[in-house]
């Protein structure tokens, strides 16, 4: 499956499910923006797909915790 | 991808306030604000896969003590159906992916908090008529079949990915 001319978003990517969907994505050739609140974790995973088509998003979409959006697009 | 998500533990009885809003928020209100933030650019595109991870603990069944888990993952099918059906015309797809218990680390973080590890992964194993839990790269193969064009003609649907447990021991 080449999803090669697709941008994906994925949240939580930093482990568990998003970080699979994240790392199957970039193998089949899609260009992914990441976010996570564990920025450590998530640069480690950029770190590990640097090979790919990787593009490393640190804002989070939705922080619960000062209860705004802050979502943008590279 | 909306992938972000809590577990919480207990029965409706359990639930506190502070807990049921912080998961709504999460489990939620999240998928709420990105698609919110990316559906502008799929319009403008004409074509655009939204897939979001909700759970087969949602309105499809229930389990022990996933009162606010239960509740929100059900949210996430409305959520799902809602947005499917107001882009459809649009081009863009909205799925929703719902797997069973799923190897990763929030599930040996669970495991762990229950004081028992062994006991608890058995009994996790044990609801799964297959005899295994899933590993997370079998529900990643699904989300990328959602997003791409061999899904073209599925929107609005619920993904069962459960090892059997809907469908019964």
């Amino acid at each position: 499956m080449n999803l090669e001319s697709k941008t994906i978003f994925v949240t939580a990517a930093a482990q568990g499910i998003g970080r699979a969907i994240a790392e199957v994505f970039v193998s089949a050739g899609a260009k992914v923006t990441a976010t996570d609140v564990n920025l450590p974790l998530l640069y480690r995973l950029s770190m590990g797909l640097k090979l790919y088509n990787w593009t490393l998003q640190i804002n989070l979409p939705y922080n619960p915790l000062s209860g705004r959006s802050n979502l943008m697009f590279l | 991808m909306n992938c972000a998500g809590i577990v919480n533990h207990g029965s409706i009885l359990d639930a506190s306030d502070e807990e049921f809003s912080f998961a709504v928020d999460l489990n939620i209100k999240s998928m709420f604000h990105s698609i919110q933030a990316a559906l502008p650019g799929m319009i403008e595109q004409g074509q655009g896969s939204i897939v979001n991870i909700a759970s087969v603990v949602s309105s499809i069944l229930a389990a022990p003590d996933r009162f606010i888990y239960g509740t929100t993952k059900a949210a996430v099918v409305g959520l799902t159906k809602s947005v499917a059906r107001d882009y459809v015309k649009y081009g863009i797809r909205c799925n929703c992916i719902c797997p069973g218990t799923v190897d990763t680390p929030s599930l040996h973080e669970r495991l762990r908090n229950t004081g028992n590890y062994t006991r608890a992964l058995q009994d996790f194993t044990d609801r799964q008529p297959m005899g295994r839990i899933a590993n997370a790269i079998e529900i990643a193969s699904l989300a990328r079949y959602l997003a791409s064009d061999e899904s073209a003609f599925t929107t609005g649907q619920t993904h069962v990915i459960d090892g059997g447990w809907a469908n019964g021991a």
